[in-house]
């Protein structure tokens, strides 16, 4: 574990209320941009019901998806730099 | 000028320590919001239940760490991202996932590497996890997820369909098409598939497609289609294929040679329109 990250304990309560501290929120479970209301996407564009919200992370605003698929293209692209 | 930290420090009276190696953010029974200091690690417990003063800092706290890069990651996945990380260094997955990269899209890659991973675990025993990683390729990448999955597990990718390709190219380096081709060929055929390829006896040959013959019969599936590469396999192939069909264990559909390989595609018969012979000799 290092500073560059923070882990949070898999809650909805918790994770709403962070998703709601980073400028997100939730129409009918689909993960969605506060303002525009669009739904904020996963690395490869998919829609993120909360329920599959295992992250976040700023500079292209990336919303980490839960399933294994997703983990590993993310793992690949922003901690091994592939 | 007082950083984000050491305010929240403050407020919730932490002593300072100069290694700090983490933060968790974790929920508990009790809605007390609290902020403790453990093995280097900041704990904050129930933010959102904090109010006033003390949820001022705290979203100030996660929004500033989140202004400045940080990820924010359930353990899990955190768990999940660290173990791929190991084993996509391993040698075994470099040599497989190698040999596919520039003949694959990425798409592809994407499964093949996440069906590696699935193997490790399917490895390490842990039946629940493998089924519900199986479960998320299926959803993601449909059959041929759940094929290939099944086929990199069973160790078809080293054993059987990376040396077929092999010697596919020594005859000629396959084109990126053809390779394609010839992959989602293989893929999409099992479970009703049989690969044949130099360096089997007839009798691995005679053994492995009759065994393939019992299991898919068995189970209903009641296709099959014999992969056979070399000039000696095509003529062992077409012996099989000869018996298959005079002793009524089924009927060729279709048969396809191009250069040194041959494709064929049986349609079996059901259980109880013959005796399964327990041996194809």
């Amino acid at each position: 574990m290092s500073t560059n990250k923070v882990l949070f304990e898999n809650n909805s309560e918790l994770k709403r209320y962070l998703l709601q501290l980073l400028g997100k929120g939730t129409k009918k479970g689909i993960i969605v941009d506060a303002q525009t209301k669009q739904p904020a996407l996963s690395l490869n564009g998919e829609e993120v019901k909360i329920k599959d919200f295992a992250g976040i992370r700023k500079g292209s605003e990336i919303i980490i998806k839960s399933d294994i698929g997703s983990l590993i293209e993310y793992t690949k692209k922003f901690r091994l730099g592939k | 000028m007082v950083s984000i930290w050491e305010k929240l420090f403050e407020k919730f009276q932490i002593k300072r320590s100069s290694i700090l190696s983490g933060i968790k953010i974790l929920t508990s029974e009790e809605k007390k919001v609290e902020v403790k200091l453990e093995n280097c690690v900041v704990n904050i417990v129930n933010p959102h239940y904090a109010k006033g003063e003390e949820k001022q800092v705290i979203d100030d706290f996660i929004t500033s760490s989140f202004s400045r890069r940080m990820e924010f990651i359930e353990p899990s996945a955190d768990l999940t991202c660290l173990d791929y990380a190991k084993i996509s260094s391993d040698q075994e997955y470099q040599s497989i996932v190698g040999f596919f990269r520039n003949r694959l899209p990425q798409v592809d890659l994407n499964l093949l590497e996440t069906a590696l991973y699935l193997r490790k675990v399917y490895k390490s025993g842990d039946r629940e996890r493998c089924k519900l990683l199986k479960t998320q390729i299926i959803s993601r990448y449909g059959t041929r997820g759940a094929n290939l999955s099944n086929l990199c597990t069973a160790g078809y990718l080293e054993n059987s369909i990376i040396p077929l390709f092999k010697e596919l190219d020594k005859e000629k380096w396959l084109e990126p098409e053809k390779f394609r081709s010839i992959f989602y060929d293989l893929i999409d055929s099992y479970p009703t598939a049989v690969f044949v390829y130099q360096g089997m006896t007839d009798d691995d040959i005679n053994n492995k497609i009759f065994k393939k013959i019992r299991e898919n019969v068995e189970f209903g599936l009641l296709y099959l289609t014999i992969h056979g590469i070399g000039k000696d396999n095509i003529k062992t192939v077409k012996r099989v294929l000869q018996r298959i069909t005079s002793e009524s264990l089924g009927k060729l559909i279709n048969e396809e040679i191009l250069g040194d390989s041959i494709k064929a595609r049986v349609e079996l018969s059901p259980i109880g329109n013959n005796e399964l012979p327990s041996s194809l000799e």
